[in-house]
């Protein structure tokens, strides 16, 4: 389980996210809902530890998170970056392998080699393991990304914009792989998001951050006409249809959300 | 591949060419040192060269062999092995496929730095006879002096790499204009010298292998080979940063200290090696896209791949340079440039992505 409480954190003078607490139980997907330069990724890189925050705590199953070595934290949490491993000559079961890095000593074993075909197996990648991620598609690429995080085998897993640049059919792909993942190894994933409808459609929970803090957080509930508007400066029509709710959006509010003065601020550069 | 048991054996004949090719590349330069060893003004065949090595052959034989031709095949090998994996470890932690020792003026530095010391502060002298130039007194003050030739050259490097979105060319460009300042700086130092020769100013301008004695291979050996080592222990985390910093830091490395102590050590590489033979261009830039190419970019194989075809790159180089027109022995360094140029500009021209 992941447990954050009160993260603060700011590039200089400005405040980028405002005691920020949220909590993921296993087994659950979360999505983090908001603008452009909201924090969402700036929210991850502090629960991860690559960003220092100025105050808060991160608790890993009831672990503090920043008393922990780097590996052990390595071992415990995965992070899947927006962009990533574009370019590099490597084949799928390395960048895959990759992932066991915090478990190997001095050469991979038997046991890594094996959690390695687990894993590609499970996302039916096999077929790729010897390609090299250059000759990928955005949707196979993404799907590795995946696949070394689980590899890392961590109780935690945070994701960025996981099918940003996907296609429809990537984006389900890559969405319910995701969602079987977490669901069977019982991990609690942390999720950031634009399409509210397929974050409707594949998280229980969701955080939505407006002007650096926590505007609302719960479940499908949520999302109405009322924290979309606010939230994000657009008027929609909330439909349920399937048992599921769906976001239509109507038109872009004439007055930007309590954050409209946030757009192309830092976390949006540094995607 | 279907079934799931066929991945892992696949896999593992993958790697298995990878290390048969890294073996093919060692064998080879074994072959090619024991054949360059024969070429000379004294003929002398593979068999005596062998025999001479297990202390078999005549006196004559001998001395050739083990103290003119082998101090130089082993300084070719070793200062093949330190360039080769300076750049290939320079292009992984600065995530440029442009990087080397040449490319970002380190060697430069290390040049100007030597010069330096040996000019100015007399730990050697510039003599005026071509081919032995430069004699030096104080190998360990030489290099001293070159590494900080070559770390100030790499720390303006660092820096311009802290900003994030300097791109690989503009970084290159910072690196030639690095160059082109020791470069000059070499120069001058050497107008100053007490027997002002053009020859000389050739010296680190263009690489020799044969300025090597036993005691500089020994210095150059002690460094190179446990920088290496380091190295291959990183390899884990080498890999881990081609996918970025961020995932990298989350796969458990501590990217900013590899990052320094990586361009640190490569640095010392390269600074020994210019400090004793001069600059040998384009080794550090070639031998690692070579072998990036055929077995790609893990580095668990690529930087023992690095070291072999470094070691045979300038191997082979320098056997060219010595026979190519007999009795004249050519630089080194302006054979690989020859090899170097057309492959820098043709990573240029394909638009540097990384292979």
């Amino acid at each position: 389980m992941l447990t954050v409480e009160g993260i603060v954190f700011s590039y200089g003078v400005r405040l980028v996210l405002d005691s920020i607490s949220l909590e993921v139980a296993e087994g659950e997907i979360c999505s983090i809902m908001g603008n452009n330069g909201a924090g969402k990724s700036t929210l991850l890189k502090c629960i991860l530890g690559v960003l220092r925050p100025r105050a808060g705590v991160v608790y890993l199953s009831g672990d503090d998170a920043s008393r922990m070595a780097r590996m052990e934290l390595a071992r415990r949490m995965g992070y899947v970056a927006q962009r990533d491993g574009q370019g590099a000559r490597l084949t799928v079961f390395d960048a895959v392998l990759m992932g066991r890095r915090p478990h190997i000593g001095w050469a991979a074993g038997a046991r890594d080699l094996e959690v390695v075909e687990e894993v590609i197996s499970e996302l039916n990648l096999g077929h790729l393991a010897l390609r090299h991620l250059d000759e990928l598609s955005g949707g196979e690429l993404q799907k590795v990304m995946i696949a070394r995080a689980l590899a890392q085998e961590p109780g935690i897993l945070l994701l960025d914009e996981p099918t940003s640049n996907l296609d429809l059919r990537n984006q389900l792909e890559v969405m319910e792989t995701l969602g079987r993942a977490v669901e069977e190894r019982g991990i609690a994933a942390l999720m950031a998001i634009h399409d509210v409808n397929l974050a409707l459609r594949f998280s229980r929970k969701f955080i939505l951050l407006c002007g650096g803090s926590v505007f609302a957080c719960g479940g499908p509930e949520v999302i109405d006409e009322e924290s979309m508007e606010k939230v994000y400066g657009v008027k929609v029509e909330v439909e349920t249809r399937g048992g599921l709710r769906m976001v239509v959006p109507v038109s872009a509010c004439c007055v930007a959300g309590v954050n409209g003065e946030r757009k192309g601020t830092r976390d949006g550069e540094r995607v | 591949m279907a079934l799931t048991e066929s991945v892992r054996e696949s896999y593992r004949v993958y790697t298995r060419r990878k290390v048969l090719f890294i073996a093919g590349v060692a064998v080879a330069t074994l072959a090619l040192g024991v054949f360059s060893m024969t070429l000379g003004s004294a003929g002398v065949t593979p068999l005596e060269v062998l025999k001479a090595l297990v202390g078999q052959a005549d006196q004559r034989t001998a001395q050739i062999v083990v103290h003119i031709r082998l101090v130089r095949v082993l300084a070719a090998v070793v200062a093949g092995i330190g360039l080769s994996v300076a750049g290939c470890i320079m292009q992984g932690v600065l995530l440029n496929p442009l990087a080397s020792d040449y490319t970002l003026g380190v060697s430069q530095g290390a040049a100007f730095g030597a010069a330096l010391a040996i000019v100015a502060m007399g730990a050697g002298s510039v003599q005026s006879t071509g081919a032995d130039a430069v004699i030096i007194r104080n190998p360990y003050l030489v290099t001293v002096a070159a590494f900080v030739g070559a770390i100030s050259a790499t720390l303006a490097v660092l820096v311009l790499a802290r900003y994030k979105g300097i791109s690989p060319e503009a970084m290159i460009l910072a690196g030639i204009a690095f160059g082109s300042l020791f470069s000059a700086g070499t120069v001058i130092t050497q107008y100053f010298a007490n027997d002002v020769q053009v020859a000389s100013i050739v010296f680190w301008t263009f690489g020799d292998i044969g300025r090597a004695s036993w005691q500089e291979l020994a210095i150059m050996s002690a460094v190179t080979l446990p920088v290496a080592a380091y190295f291959v222990l990183n390899r884990w985390n080498y890999n881990a940063l081609e996918s970025g910093d961020d995932t990298a830091k989350s796969l458990g490395v501590n990217v900013g200290r590899t990052r320094m102590a990586s361009m640190f050590l490569a640095s010392l590489i390269t600074a020994v090696a210019v400090s004793f033979l001069g600059i040998i261009a384009f080794v550090g830039l070639v031998s690692p896209h070579l072998v990036r190419r055929v077995i790609g970019s893990d580095y668990r194989y690529l930087i023992p791949g690095a070291c072999a075809m470094g070691a045979l790159l300038l191997l082979a180089s320098d056997t060219l340079s010595r026979t190519i027109i007999a009795p004249v022995v050519l630089p080194v360094g302006a054979i690989t440039s020859f090899m170097g140029a057309p492959l820098f500009l043709y990573l240029l021209a394909k638009g540097y992505r990384r292979a």
